[in-house]
């Protein structure tokens, strides 16, 4: 069992973790500024100090529009 | 991490605020930002009609929705831009949205008008994809918002366009662009429409957040024709100092709305008149747009 990450942004991205952790921990081991995206399960918008368990999946989305 | 108002769970952190809020305390203050920006820059008088322009994005989907929990009369007006499968999931979204609340949602197809997409008009009068869509949508709001009596037209342009398009500016020393940038652009011709952007206080991280708090679905891909966009390395940038100093983005961009005046004085403004073929405002004898169309081989073009 592993926390599944989808990275909702071009070229996308599918990480997996083995241990549960914060969500401000999983951006940081993804490299992620926290400004540039939002973290999601299911529908639920996710804060920084939640915590994702083994098991689950999360998406990461990037809040970023250009043009 | 709690709620800075309520002490319940918090679920965003707003460290530019030095604020923490829960589901309802997070919407409160996101309509409280959008009623401050409409009451400072006096945005919308009394009975005013809007026209929300809507492109299937979380700004612009955000905007009708607090627009229309704050009383509003707006309405949506969605262009469909030819961007192949983009363009009929975002005109699928806004209608979804619109239906959803019962709202009007005026809707023009760009190949539909002109028999050609975005892409292909770039490349026909070679501008930038950015460029041209720019162009053709200012020119059909405020064509169409004309034609069909709103007052007002809103876009969803928030904190993090304004700073960045801020920050290109400077970069660029285009002082001309600095003096007319501003939340608010007034009519200045009979046949211009005030144009608004009560997102201006809000981050894009905070209306993706309000999207996703309120289930409005919106087309989160980017614009495949947006790839490499100048705007998104501002941003990023922008959001790295945000990042490691909390603040920034508002601190630039409303220190420059406040200073703007006396350090990018208006140049008296250029005497506009109707263009020779649609009757449009413009500088020149045949406006941007028409001289587009010429390129194309296109007459007037009626909506």
């Amino acid at each position: 069992m592993s926390i599944k990450v989808k990275v909702e942004i071009s070229p996308y991205q599918e990480h997996h973790f083995e241990k549960g952790m914060k969500v401000d921990k999983l951006l940081k081991e993804l490299q992620l500024n926290p400004e540039n995206v939002i973290v999601i399960k299911g529908k639920q918008l996710l804060a920084p100090d939640d915590w994702v368990e083994t098991g689950e999946e999360v998406s990461i989305r990037s809040v970023i529009s250009g043009g | 991490m709690k709620c800075t108002k309520c002490k319940g769970k918090a679920i965003i952190k707003l460290p530019q605020h030095n604020a923490r809020f829960c589901k309802t305390h997070f919407e409160e203050y996101f309509l409280n930002q959008v009623k401050k920006a409409v009451k400072k820059y006096k945005m919308i008088g009394k009975d005013e009609k809007v026209l929300v322009a809507v492109s299937g994005g979380k700004d612009s989907l955000v905007l009708w929705e607090v627009l229309h929990r704050l009383g509003y009369n707006a309405e949506g007006f969605y262009i469909d831009l030819g961007i192949e499968e983009y363009s009929r999931h975002s005109l699928e979204l806004c209608r979804d949205f619109a239906d959803s609340r019962n709202l009007q949602l005026n809707t023009v197809s760009l190949p539909g008008l002109t028999g050609y997409g975005i892409r292909e008009i770039s490349q026909k009068t070679r501008r930038t994809p950015c460029s041209a869509c720019g162009l053709i949508k200012r020119y059909l709001f405020n064509r169409l918002a004309l034609e069909r009596g709103y007052q007002v037209i809103a876009t969803g342009h928030n904190l993090d366009d304004e700073a960045a398009t801020l920050m290109g500016n400077i970069t660029r020393w285009q002082t001309n662009y600095l003096s007319r940038q501003s939340p608010v652009l007034p009519s200045n011709h009979p046949s211009m429409v005030k144009k608004i952007k009560p997102l201006c206080r809000l981050t894009e991280k905070e209306t993706s957040s309000f999207a996703v708090l309120n289930g409005i679905n919106y087309i989160y891909e980017e614009c495949p024709l947006a790839e490499g966009a100048r705007s998104i390395l501002y941003k990023k940038t922008l959001n790295y100092l945000e990042n490691n100093s909390p603040g920034t983005k508002i601190q630039f961009y409303l220190g420059f709305l406040k200073q703007k005046t006396e350090l990018f004085p208006q140049e008296s403004e250029t005497d506009l008149s109707v263009c020779r073929i649609c009757h449009q405002p413009t500088t020149l004898e045949v406006c941007a747009f028409c001289n587009m169309m010429e390129k194309l081989g296109l007459e007037k073009i009626t909506l």
